[in-house]
């Protein structure tokens, strides 16, 4: 066997957002092994856990990341208030899969936009993220922020939509929608996508289910499972059903998010029509925390999990995420195995590595 | 074995995901069982305690998790790799090694310490040595002049910056 030559790929690359790092073993062209690591933006918020009491933590989690920024906040409060054993109301229930199904609307555009930027398809890019500008200025009219929502509270939702915004939300994201539909399109069309991604970085879907991958990766690799499903928030109330692809491919892991889109503009469509009247929150004042749990949502990127353990004090006794790009790093290293150089960048996009996450 | 009963609910949706304790010399046979059984590893996570480790793990089957916690004491800290029967287990025994220093035999893929690259070494063994940077040279305080008057201070009708709900 000839030698092989390692090539670190990051932390910082013109294809990447933010900084992951893999050394690739080289023989010529050809990956012989990737050995990932991680740790090289890590901030230790887990920690901050056993610092702010409860309530306030709810801040912190939001902030673990600013694109999957509120089903942090969201899945943080849903431990919380299992372990004080509080319900929250309907109407904030229906609040927050509205607004985490546009959260997911926009990581999904943001990656859509990365990826075409990554396949050198510049204009693609900057539409795909005019669109998302367009879901932007929706979470400000109804949060009030942009990036950190602010909404998420343990009891419930700190904001109310008013009808006629809610209204108005609805036939926007349906004028949204048709606008995508034409992007979405030249994804799944156009030469160039097609041949970066078609055949690229395949995963099997038993090496998904041995590997541990969650999310749109698996979902790609013929795997129908997504942690919405449990029927958290409103989600066992909506009619929606996991968007599934067979081949496992780059091109099938991109089929699922444009997918997946379209589900979130409809699961958005329904919440607001369906939005019960009555409170947004319940009080917690007074209340304490205990016991030991793990709480699942479904991330734009996946499974991501929430351990709690707590001892009926105000602050926490262990805070703990695992989250999905972290589980989505053995079926990556997997994947780069045997791939060429140049589909390394692709592979890498396609899991779509959120390393503010990571490195909570 | 002993189970928490501490899962509530979640928006009126029964989720019961209890943590079951077992000993260390089950950790394996467990692993075996769910496996054969066709379940998913989603996580392994621990928590360092005064004079043991908790290791915690989790599988899943048709969106049901089960979640057993082990303890690892600090004088032997060894715990056996799953890996062999969950590939997915090696990040997770890479990222605990990495975290606690423990040995971890039978691990598949073992990184070698290069996985957390973090600055301080082991950061949760327990002996954390904290490095604390020289604290930069105070500036000589000048004393105020005893002949300045007290009312030298900014007149009340001034309002301070902001004031105006800027």
């Amino acid at each position: 066997m000839a030698e092989t030559t390692i090539v670190p790929f990051g932390p910082q690359h013109p294809v990447l957002p933010e900084p992951i790092h893999l050394d690739l073993e080289l023989d010529d062209e050809r990956v012989v092994q990737a050995l990932p690591s991680v740790g090289y933006v890590h901030r230790g918020l887990e920690l901050l856990a056993e610092r702010y009491e409860y309530v306030d933590m709810a801040h912190v989690a939001e902030r673990i990341c600013g694109i999957c920024s509120f089903i942090h906040g969201q899945g943080y409060c849903q431990a919380v208030e299992q372990l004080l054993g509080v319900e929250v109301s309907p109407r904030a229930a229906y609040l927050r899969t509205m607004w985490a199904e546009i959260s997911r609307i926009q990581s999904h555009l943001l990656w859509l936009g990365l990826s075409a930027d990554a396949f050198g398809f510049e204009s693609l890019f900057q539409h795909t993220w005019r669109i998302r500008e367009q879901m932007m200025d929706i979470i400000e009219e109804t949060t009030g922020g942009r990036v950190i929502f602010g909404v998420c509270k343990v009891g419930g939702v700190r904001r109310d939509v008013d009808d006629e915004t809610l209204a108005r939300v609805g036939r926007r994201v349906r004028e949204i929608e048709a606008e995508y539909n034409g992007i979405a399109d030249i994804f799944r069309r156009d030469h160039t996508v097609k041949q970066r991604t078609v055949g690229v970085g395949v995963l099997s879907p038993a090496d998904a289910h041995l590997l541990g991958a969650v999310g749109p990766v698996m979902r790609a690799s013929g795997i129908r499972r997504d942690t919405r499903m449990l029927g958290y928030a409103a989600y066992g109330e909506l009619d929606w059903d996991p968007i599934v692809e067979e081949s496992g491919d780059c091109y099938a892991r991109c089929e699922v998010r444009l997918r997946e889109l379209n589900q979130s503009f409809d699961l958005i469509a329904q919440c607001v029509e369906r939005m019960p009247e009555g409170p947004i929150e319940v009080s917690v004042k007074g209340k304490r925390p205990q016991g030991e749990l793990m709480v699942r949502l479904e991330q734009p990127r996946g499974e991501v999990c929430y351990c709690l353990k707590a001892n009926g004090k105000k602050f926490l006794e262990r805070f703990r995420v695992r989250t999905p790009t972290f589980a989505n790093i053995a079926p990556l290293v997997h994947m780069l195995k045997g791939s060429e150089l140049a589909d390394v960048p692709v592979i890498v996009l396609t899991i779509d590595p959120c390393v503010s996450c990571n490195e909570r | 074995m002993k189970t928490d009963q501490a899962a509530g609910k979640s928006a009126g949706k029964p989720l019961p995901e209890p943590f079951t304790e077992i000993a260390l010399d089950q950790w394996v046979q467990t692993a075996t069982r769910h496996q054969a059984a066709g379940d998913r590893l989603v996580q392994i996570t621990g928590t360092a305690r005064d004079d043991h480790f908790e290791i915690m793990v989790s599988y899943d089957r048709d969106y049901i998790c089960t979640n057993y916690r082990t303890r690892v004491p600090r004088d032997t800290p060894e715990l056996p790799s799953l890996s062999a029967i969950f590939p997915a287990a090696f990040t997770y025994e890479n990222e605990l090694k990495d975290l606690f220093g423990f040995n971890v035999p039978g691990l598949t893929v073992d990184y070698g310490g290069n996985f957390l690259r973090t600055k301080t070494k082991i950061p949760f063994s327990g002996s954390v040595e904290l490095k604390k940077e020289k604290a930069a040279p105070k500036a000589a305080a000048k004393p105020a002049p005893k002949s300045a008057p007290q009312s030298a201070t900014k007149p009340e009708s001034q309002p301070s910056p902001g004031a105006d709900g800027v």
